[in-house]
Order: structure tokens, then sequence, then C-alpha cells
């Protein structure tokens, strides 16, 4: 069976300065319905260009090549209408920033209607009556009145609650949601995410999770794909990659995590080094300048993504195994 | 209020700091000992200043600006005649170059480093450099003298009739007698003062417009629009320009502020019978009283613009209202 939303070969070129440039190069996805589908990795590593570009939202000059298909449609081919008419409404995002993703002029009630009139025909009345509802779904005290509030009068976990709740007006199959709450507080993340949680099992909705977060990601993602300038690196069931990383990159990520237990003097772990630029990766893998585990052939070849079984990972050292496996075959 | 009594007291001090005497600027070639004095007499000009000024401030609180030394006429009278004329050519130059600079602003904008952007670019920065003066003899030279399209100066041909004063805009008055060739007539005399100052104001909108539009291009709010797959046109004119919306009109104060002051030299390039050529008129007779009419009504219209302009703020920024 073929999934929800799937990714094959796309790659991104964006203009810059010294001329057009790939920074994402090859992705693979498969995001099944209803699930939850963790991407992770550091900024400008393309996860954000990744989903954009799914939505037609590159930036100008930006092109993308190779497949994209939603519910067996391909998205990147159609038109503009056609694009226009399936953001919002079967594809939603939910962006990083809520203090700036929301109009400060705009009441909320309008930013909450007007997408949903116009893709699902409803009259004033219907959206004002959902968005309503739509509000306390996202546990918002007292809808009604917050229709007609206007964004400043929100803090930053209720803006981001707002926001989710535009994405959602017209019920999407996938809710794309970029780092939702890294702008917010600890308390108010866990909020959010047992909400995406919530609303993913009640709607059947699938969850695209963008976050350089990986606790974020253990509590709630199913599937992880974790992305190191502009290439998936490492992907798999999220308790696979989480506990058994197989990429050394992926584990820098999980062991610089800071541990609660560990108390105040314990020097917190980094990787090495700065994340590679996207715009002009180091040759072979692009990790290796910042990797204790390269070898020579590092510098060589772009490694391909390796499996084992269901989890696949971009090395040659950690997956040397299964490399010699499938040069084998 | 505060405001109000500087300006008073700006313009007063300012017109006494003239030299010259207003009787010899107004009686003729030869006046007469005598006639100076009564002159002087007459219009109060041997007080000590003070006196002279504590005696203007309560004919103003009166509504009482003097008599014009040059109309022998009220000054108040002199500018209600003359207002409208002055309005109508403002409301003119206000209404397009807020219609085409806000367009162009925008086209711009979205254009960015275009061929229309640069196109707009050159033509903006022409609309700004451009002395007014020259391009009104210019506009006059080709328009009316070599081409013959448009009227010379004035607001009415001669041979008009004259609509029914109801507003003092010739042509709302004219629409409003079904007039059609007077309206045709009083629109004809209004292009080319009135482009004057449009091509200078749009170039200004303009070019605030664009860069506030430029500001709010790329906000997160307005990807997050096109993410919910709103159509290019509610984007631009619901999000973009409601986010540019306070820069622009700050602008427009700007604009008034500069309509304002160009009437002076257009009305008197184009014979318009305004109050900027009342001014010019009565500042080279040195007519003391209009001078002071003038200023203090101009400052009035300033200081009205400015209050319109903040409380529009609050209108559009629902942040402000709060403050």
């Amino acid at each position: 069976m073929s999934a929800l939303l799937e990714l094959q070969g796309l790659s991104i070129r964006l203009p810059t300065p010294a001329g057009s440039r790939a920074v994402v190069h090859e992705v693979d996805l498969a995001v099944e319905a209803g699930q939850i589908y963790g991407i992770a990795g550091e900024s400008g590593s393309g996860k954000t260009m990744t989903m954009l570009s799914l939505l037609g939202l590159l930036p100008r000059g930006g092109t993308v090549h190779g497949r994209a298909s939603f519910a067996g449609r391909d998205i990147l081919s159609a038109d503009k209408k056609a694009r226009q008419a399936l953001r919002g409404r079967d594809l939603s995002m939910v962006f990083q920033d809520p203090m700036t993703s929301l109009h400060p002029m705009l009441t909320v009630g309008k930013q909450l209607t007007e997408h949903a009139r116009k893709h699902l025909g409803l009259s004033k009345g219907e959206a004002a009556a959902r968005a309503a509802q739509m509000l306390e779904d996202v546990r918002i005290p007292d809808g009604e009145a917050a229709l007609r509030a206007y964004p400043h009068e929100f803090s930053g976990g209720m803006r981001q609650r707002i926001a989710i709740a535009i994405a959602l007006m017209c019920e999407p199959q996938i809710l794309i949601a970029d780092e939702p709450t890294t702008a917010l507080d600890v308390t108010v993340q866990a909020g959010i995410l047992a909400l995406l949680d919530r609303l993913r099992r009640e709607k059947g909705m699938a969850v695209v999770l963008i976050t350089h977060d990986l606790g974020v990601m253990s509590s709630i993602a199913e599937r992880i794909s974790v992305m190191y300038a502009g290439r998936v690196i490492e992907s798999g069931d999220a308790r696979d990659v989480l506990k058994q990383p197989s990429h050394p990159y992926t584990r820098g990520l999980l062991g610089s995590l800071p541990q609660p237990g560990l108390g105040a003097g314990t020097e917190l772990r980094s990787i090495p080094g700065v994340p590679a630029s996207p715009l002009d990766p180091p040759r072979g893998c692009a990790f290796h300048p910042r990797c204790a585990l390269a070898v020579d052939a590092c510098k060589e070849g772009v490694p391909p993504l390796l499996r084992r079984g269901d989890h696949a990972a971009a090395c040659i050292v950690t997956m040397r195994d299964v490399a010699s496996e499938e040069v084998v075959a | 209020m505060l405001l109000l009594i500087g300006i008073t007291l700006i313009s007063f001090l300012l017109t006494q700091a003239v030299p010259g005497d207003p009787a010899l600027a107004n009686l003729g070639q030869h006046p007469t000992p005598e006639s100076i004095r009564a002159f002087h007499e007459k219009y109060g000009l041997d007080d000590p200043l003070p006196v002279q000024y504590v005696n203007y401030l309560g004919n103003l609180v009166q509504g009482d600006l003097g008599v014009s030394q040059q109309t022998h006429q009220p000054v108040t009278d002199d500018l209600s005649k003359l207002v409208p004329a002055t309005a109508e050519l403002a409301v003119f130059a206000i209404v397009f170059s807020t219609i085409f600079g806000v367009g162009f602003g925008v086209l711009a904008a979205l254009k960015r480093d275009r061929a229309v952007d640069h196109g707009l670019r050159v033509f903006t920065l022409a609309g700004i450099s451009v002395p007014m003066f020259w391009l009104g003899l210019l506009g006059l030279y080709l328009f009316f003298f070599k081409w013959g399209l448009l009227p010379g100066g004035g607001r009415l041909d001669p041979t008009t009739t004259p609509p029914t004063d109801v507003t003092g805009f010739n042509t709302v008055d004219a629409l409003l007698d079904g007039n059609l060739n007077t309206f045709w007539d009083a629109f004809k005399h209004l292009i080319l003062p009135g482009g004057v100052l449009v091509l200078y104001s749009v170039s200004l909108i303009s070019r605030y417009t664009r860069s506030a539009v430029l500001e709010v291009l790329h906000a997160d709010y307005v990807r997050a629009a096109r993410a919910k797959g709103l159509s290019e046109f509610t984007v631009v004119t619901r999000y973009i320009l409601r986010a540019a919306l306070p820069s622009i009109v700050t602008v427009m104060g700007l604009v008034f502020a500069n309509v304002l002051a160009g009437a002076v030299l257009v009305e008197n390039i184009f014979n318009w019978p305004g109050i900027g050529q009342y001014a010019y008129k009565s500042a080279v007779s040195l007519d003391l009283p209009a001078i002071m009419g003038v200023s203090i009504f101009i400052a009035l219209v300033y200081v009205i613009v400015n209050l319109i302009v903040d409380l529009l703020y609050a209108v559009i920024d629902p942040r402000v209202r709060l403050s």
C-alpha cells in the first residue's frame, strides 16, 4: 500500500548570491495516515525547506526536483490553483514562532475562519461556530470571546494553540508542525505535544513534526528521519533510532541532550565543530570533519542510506556489515 | 491649543521681523506722510508689539482675523472664498496620488529588482527630485502652449457657466447641477496643476509603500497566510497591505503637508484662485493680517491632519488602542 505522503528523491535548489545551490538532496520519506513522523536535524539541515516545497512555498527562485505524492496524487506537478486548494485544507502547516505567525492586526476569528470559508464554503456563522469549537479543542477558554480578540491579547503558548487551531480548521489529513514548541516554555511544550497527540488520535490525522529537539521527538514520534546538510542520514522506527542510533551524528545529538539527573558541574557534551553549510558541504560524507569515527573512505563518496531491516543510516563505518552485503548484492 | 498659540506667536513675530513698511507697500508709488500716518492708525501699526499681539489674539478668538490691507475685505471672508479652490486641488492630488502611489509601491515591492521595479524607481526618483515650479512650467509649455490639449490656468473657461455654489468644488457642484460640460471643463482645469502635485506625492507615497511592503513581505504571518491556501490577492490586500498601512498613513500626513506647500507654487503658476496664490500675493504686498490668517489656517489644517493620522493608527492597529 502506498503512504499518505511520499517523497522520492526530492531535491531543492535555492538561488544564492553565488548562483543556484542544492540545499536538499534526494530525500525519501513516507508518512502513513495517523502517524506522527519526526524529522530531526539542526538549523539549516533542510527540514523546513523540504516541507515548504511540498506546499509550494519555497522562497522566490527555489526549485524542486524529484517526486512527492499526497494520497496518490502527484503534488509537485499540480498547477497553482490545485496546490492552493490543497494548502490549508489537506496539508496544513504550523510555524515555529507563534509571536510572529499570526497577523497582529486581524482578529483571531478572522484568521481562523477565512480559509475555512474559502475551502469548505462555510457561511460566516458556520465558520464562527466551527472556530469556537476548534478553540475549545485546543483548550482556549471562552472561544466565543477569543474570536473577537487580537493575537497580542494572548500568551505565546496560547498563540501557538491558536495557530494550531487555524491549521486544523479544515480537518487536514496532514499537519506539518515546524518546531511548534521551540519558542515556548518547557511546561507549555508538553501541553502542545499532548495536544498534537490527542488530535492525531481523535481526528486520525498524520503529523509531521519538525524539531531539533530529540527529547520532544522521543515522547511522541513513531518514526524518525534525521537530516544533516540537506540529506536524510538516518531513519527508522523512533524507538530503534533513539535507542540504537546508527549514525555518528544521531549519536552526537542524543549525547548532547542535557541529563536532568547529572547535576551542576557536569560538563555538557556537544558535537565538535560547526554544522556543515548546506550551501557548501564538505566532500564525501558531510559529517566527516566532525566525526570521531571517520576513515579515509568517508571523504570520498557520499555514503548511501544503508538498511538494516527497517532502520537505515548513511554511514559506511557503523553500517559496515550491511555495506559489504549491499556491495555484494 | 498650546501649539496654536505658539503658531500665532511665531507667525506674528516673523511678520514683524520683515523689514519694510506695509504702508509703503500698499499706498502706491508716492504716499504722502498723512496717508502713511492714516494707514498706520487704521491698522494699529504704531502700538507696542505686545499690545498688537494681544489685540490680534483677542480678535482671533472671536473669529476675526483682521482686514486684508490688499483686498480691504475681512481675511476670514477672503479665506472662505479661496479655501474650496485649494481644497479641490488638494483632494484631487491626494486621491490620485494615493491610488497610484500605493499601487505602484506594492507593485514595485512584489516585483522587486525586476524591470517594473527599476522603472518605477527611476520614475519616483524623478518625481521627487524635479522641482515643482519647473514641472509646472514644463506642463504649461507642452500641454497648453505647444499642443493646446489642456487649459493654461484658472478654474474654468471664461465662457463656461459656473456651477451653483454648494460645496465650492467646481467639479462636484457641476455634477450636482447635472452639467457635464461644466464638470469636464472644471476637471480639465484641474489636470495640470493637480498633476504637478500628484507627480511629487505619488512618488513619495510609492517609495514609502514599497519599503513598508518589503518589510512585511517575508513576515511569518504572510507565509502562514499562504500556507492556509488563501489566494494571492487576499494575501496581498488583507495581510501585506494591512500590515504596511501604518507606514502608508504616516506618509499621507507628509504628503498632505507637501501638497499645501506645493499649492503656493502651483496656484501661482496656473493662476488658481486659492489660498496659495493669496498667500503669495499678501506676502509680496506685506499684507500682515492676510499672511497671519493664511499661516494660522494652514497650521490649523496641519494640526488636524496630524490628529487624524494619530487616530487612524488606533483604528488600523489594535495594539495601539490599548496603550
